[in-house]
């Protein structure tokens, strides 16, 4: 490829803005308990912007490389397997936060389940691609993906982390559809794995109990209803334009994990409804750009590794959101680009350089 | 090779377009629902999510305004605010609750296991102690204790500790008036508490507040003299002592303005520990004690008849030697009499003239005459507890009951209704409403209080008449013990007996009454005594008017009121003369100017509202020293706290007071000279 490509500037404009945004976002929800808790308040901000710093390096470096290189046996097969071995070892090690979620790495800690959205991603568009003329050939397609699939989704739900193992699944499900997958390999297993998921939910008790207090959070407002009403009145509150930033109150203790899971509740109580408009155009112009890309592209594995990295970006966001806003019961996503956490920030930010790549060698 | 492979070839992009345009649909899709749900929270729903965001955001925090004073007619303070110390605990802040429990309780005088079961209770807050001294609150700020705090609360204090208790009343912790009047003029002493919004987090922890300034109680003037309030008080309390009497009441009133110069009621309390009296001590028999007046009423009886013309003082009555037959109940006299006139029957205090006579009258004029003369209906004087009194109408009345009432038996009355009824005739025939509030006042503004309003009972000539026949029984009859050095009087004796749990009248209790007027042509004051269950001695004359005559005189000689009868002995002369006051000195003062005539017998009397400088500040400095131009400071270790307000009183002193019980600390330091009005601060603690 030896002439220069005109890169994506609505898709690359749109992250910088979004990982921006996030940044400060991040610094407003965390301030006041980084004070309290580590006695300054860009504690959490300064780590937030040493992830950031660090993804957009390798999101320019993938973005300017040739993802096609990613499409090969010795790059994805070696991924996965570390990345299962990585999900393997993370269960061995101690608990913090009641799961076993981190790999402590000095004064960084590092979250596996969040790299394996992008490994998975790359290894279905990998595998699918190169058995593109039998997707629907169980034994060979179908059977090796489910493994590795399911083996992946297994260990992530075993740290537990249902949010991140729906995401995961979510990203399966909608892969294989668009590389042809037939509708009765979608409805077969779903009928199957739904009593599954059924038991999965009312038999682990806190799952129970936060879907229960999905549907009725006023029946406990300080117990199982707490996150959803205090997530909600965030919302709410922040009415057409938003009480300012750093002037949310909700952060200040009422609001669980502001940083986190519940950022976009701080970004609608201190930006309001005009705010949020601007947010979820911002994830809808990913949408637009990440599907363009994934049309355009003339070869099947960067059609794959472009709609997967969308779905990716952008399911995520909406689960998120539809917890925030009380659509759907309390999970365990962060918000891309936005929620406080290194290792999702620079997956995304992975994700999305090589979704650049794709989108730009596509127009070129 | 590829068109070989049967199943899922990828013939071409549309499907890939389809299914990605499909599921991109699904997300945008997704996005619009979003949007919605988001439009129906924050814009739909706003204000009610709003509410119930500012309900667990914020917290509004009353803090009570400074009561306003209480001031006897020459602005003493009666009753005022203090700030002291309240302790309080935010009890998640406390490492160590049990041992912080432990620290405290020895300090405060509380029980170590009972505050760390309260710390456990209430985790945000909760009182420690509230309104502590001074020097509990040092000790306690000493400690340092993580979690434990002090906030300023305003105490209420009674420099003149029982002096008008149960008219003044008291006030509870959270500084709401409980009784008396702090709870009647609750309203306007309490003034409008300062609002603390307050933002706290979800730890109830405060980030910033905002205040809405509230305005100080108005302070209230009475029509209460110091004094003469003291005077009343102790010669009452003197009288129950003496006659181990169950309890007792004493007003003096003004009959020209029906302002109350003193009440009293015994036995009594401090107000300042209001906590540990009992309801029998927090009663104000001057308004809330129903009685039968007995003989004291007689004066309504003649005054009717000879108001309505039935009698005159010189017609002759058969008192039928001391018995009469009414309705097959048979009235007795003390002491047998023949035919004599009405005068004399008052003098005597014949039953059977009185019977007589309000048998002329005939049930329903008299029973107009008793309504007309207040009685039956509250007074309305403004103080809460106030009794009706107990009165039937005729048409409940049975054949005896005219005659019981004409010795005021079978009527309940109250000692303000009582007393207000010979203002009335010392008055001239004109009843006017009683009243204990003189000025309402706030930094200068002056609330109108309304001119008080008389109204014509009897005709001039029948009180002349009647304070004629009431001095008759003074000089001659049944009130001689009220007779008073240097001063004429008019009064009535009165000896109920008290109807026992059986509803008989009792042959042991009584409430032996004597109610007079002095000096007789313009009557600067009425004065009531009604003494319950003397024992060792029943009748009025004998329990209840030497007190009458106590209070009368030091009443009389300290508002100058110029003596009308001649040669007092000069023994009486100089008990007669208060021991000397600055107050006195002042000159000013006496409510009751002694030359003011009796107001006209207009049917309407208007009194005029006061009008001078609130606390007059410059004057209570300098007008009351008579000493020289400095005041050696004395020390005031170890006594009281009335104590002390009366002695830096007598000096001129400007006294601020800081916690209760006894005198602790001061400054300056004794022996110091200051200037009379100087400000001298001294501490107390128990």
């Amino acid at each position: 490829m030896a002439r220069k490509l005109q890169p994506d500037n609505i898709l690359f404009g749109t992250v910088i803005l979004l990982v921006l945004f996030g940044t400060l976002m991040v610094f407003s929800a965390s301030a006041v308990m980084a004070t309290e808790r580590y006695g300054h308040s860009y504690y959490f901000v300064i780590r937030q912007g040493i992830a950031a710093i660090l993804g957009l390096g390798a999101m320019v470096w993938l973005m300017n490389g040739d993802y096609r290189r990613l499409a090969s046996s010795p790059v994805v097969f070696p991924a996965v397997t570390l990345q299962l071995m990585l999900l393997a070892g993370v269960l061995l090690a101690r608990r913090t936060h009641n799961a076993h979620r981190w790999i402590h790495l000095g004064m960084f800690s590092f979250e596996p389940s969040e790299v394996s959205k992008i490994v998975l991603v790359v290894f279905l568009a990998y595998f699918l691609s190169s058995r593109r003329h039998a997707v629907n050939d169980v034994r060979h397609t179908l059977a090796p993906v489910a493994l590795v699939a399911a083996t992946m989704i297994l260990l992530v739900l075993s740290e537990p982390d249902l949010g991140t193992s729906l995401a995961l699944s979510l990203i399966v499900v909608t892969m294989l559809l668009v590389a042809g997958l037939s509708w009765k390999y979608i409805l077969g297993p779903l009928c199957a794995v739904s009593p599954i998921l059924y038991w999965l939910v009312v038999h682990v008790g806190y799952r129970y109990n936060r879907l229960l207090a999905f549907l009725h959070p006023d029946q406990d407002p300080l117990g199982k209803g707490f996150q959803i009403i205090q997530s909600t009145i965030a919302v709410a509150t922040g009415g057409l334009d938003g009480v300012g930033l750093m002037n949310g109150r909700q952060k200040l203790f009422f609001l669980p994990e502001p940083h986190n899971d519940f950022i976009f509740a701080v970004v609608s109580e201190e930006f309001g409804w005009l705010g949020d408009l601007a947010v979820l155009t911002l994830f809808a112009v990913i949408l637009w750009r990440g599907t363009r890309a994934a049309l355009k592209c003339q070869d099947e594995f960067g059609r794959l590794l472009a709609f997967g990295i969308t779905m990716m970006l952008v399911g995520q966001a909406l689960v998120n959101i539809s917890v925030v806003v009380g659509l759907m019961p309390t999970k365990g996503i962060p918000l891309p680009f936005i929620s406080y956490g290194g290792s999702s920030l620079v997956t995304n930010l992975v994700a999305t350089g090589i979704l650049l790549n794709v989108s730009q060698q596509a127009d070129g | 090779m590829l068109r070989s492979v049967p199943t899922g070839r990828h013939d071409d992009p549309v499907r890939f377009i389809r299914r990605t345009l499909l599921l991109g649909g699904i997300l945008l899709l997704w996005m619009l629902v979003i949007i919605g749900r988001l439009y129906q929270l924050q814009i739909i729903q706003y204000a009610e999510w709003l509410n119930r965001a500012q309900r667990q955001q914020q917290r509004t925090v009353e803090i009570s305004a400074q009561r306003g004073t209480i001031f006897d007619r020459h602005l003493q303070p009666l009753a005022m605010s203090v700030a002291v110390d309240s302790i309080f605990a935010m009890p998640i802040q406390i490492p160590d609750r049990a041992m912080v429990a432990s620290l405290l309780a020895p300090i405060l005088g509380l029980d170590a296991a009972d505050l760390n079961g309260r710390f456990n209770a209430y985790k945000t807050f909760c009182w420690v102690k509230r309104k502590v001294a001074p020097e509990e609150a040092a000790r306690v700020a000493a400690l340092n204790l993580a979690g434990i705090y002090f906030r300023k609360e305003m105490k209420r204090f009674y420099p003149k500790g029982d002096l008008a208790a149960d008219v003044l009343g008291y006030v509870g912790l959270d500084d709401k008036g409980l009784a008396g009047l702090e709870y009647a003029m609750d309203g306007t002493i309490q003034g409008t508490p300062s609002r603390w919004l307050v933002d706290e987090d979800a730890r109830r922890q405060t980030f910033r507040s905002s205040e809405w300034k509230g305005e100080p109680g108005k302070n209230v003037v009475l029509t209460l003299d110091e004094n003469i309030q003291n005077l009343t008080q102790e010669a009452l309390a003197e009288g129950v002592k003496k006659w181990r009497a169950a309890g007792g009441a004493a007003i003096v009133q003004n009959p020209s303005t029906g302002e109350i110069l003193a009440m009293a009621s015994e036995p009594t309390f401090d107000p300042n520990r209001y906590e540990r009296a009992s309801p029998p001590e927090r009663l104000n028999r001057g308004i809330a004690w129903v009685y039968e007046p007995g003989s004291t009423f007689k004066l309504i009886t003649v005054a009717a008849a000879l108001d309505v013309g039935v009698a005159r003082p010189s017609d002759v009555i058969d008192c039928q030697m001391g018995s009469i037959v009414l309705a097959g109940r048979t009235i007795h006299d003390h002491e047998p009499l023949g035919a004599v006139t009405v005068d004399q029957v008052m003098v005597h205090s014949s039953d059977v003239g009185a019977v007589k006579i309000a048998l002329r009258l005939g049930e329903d004029r008299f029973y107009r005459y008793i309504r007309d003369f207040g009685f039956g209906s509250r007074t309305e004087v403004g103080l809460p507890g106030e009794e009706h009194g107990l009165l039937e109408p005729p048409r409940h009345w049975s054949g005896v009951s005219i005659g019981e009432l004409a010795i005021g038996q079978g009527i309940g009355v109250t000692a303000l209704q009582l007393i207000n009824a010979y203002s009335a005739i010392a008055n001239g025939g004109v009843m006017i409403q009683p009243r204990i509030v003189r000025d309402i006042f706030r930094e200068g503004t002056h609330e109108a209080i309304p001119p008080a309003r008389g109204r014509r009972v009897v005709s001039e000539q029948t009180a002349e008449e009647m304070k004629a026949m009431l001095e008759h029984v003074v000089e001659q009859g049944t009130g001689r013990t009220a007779q008073l050095a240097g001063y004429t009087a008019a009064g009535k004796t009165g000896t109920a007996q008290k109807v026992d749990p059986s509803g008989r009248y009792s042959h042991t209790h009584y409430v032996a009454s004597f109610v007079g007027m002095a000096p007789v042509d313009h009557p600067a004051i009425t004065v009531l005594v009604s003494v319950d269950t003397p024992v060792g001695a029943y009748y009025g004359q004998e329990v209840a008017a030497p007190v009458f005559k106590t209070i009368a005189e030091k009443t009389l000689a300290y508002l100058n009121v110029p003596q009308d009868k001649s040669a007092p002995s000069p023994l009486i002369a100089s008990s007669l003369t208060p021991a000397p006051s600055c107050r006195l000195r002042r000159g000013k003062a006496a409510g009751v100017p002694p030359s003011s005539p009796t107001p006209s017998v207009a049917e309407q009397v208007r009194v005029e509202a006061v009008s001078y400088a609130p606390q007059e500040p410059a004057a209570r400095g300098t007008v009351m020293l008579n000493t020289g131009p400095l005041v050696v400071v004395p020390d005031f270790t170890g006594r009281a706290e009335r104590q002390t307000v009366n002695e830096c009183e007598r000096l001129g002193l400007d006294l601020n007071v800081a916690g209760s019980g006894l005198a602790v600390e001061q400054r300056p330091p004794a022996g110091t000279r200051l200037p009379a009005g100087s400000r001298i601060w001294v501490r107390f603690s128990r």
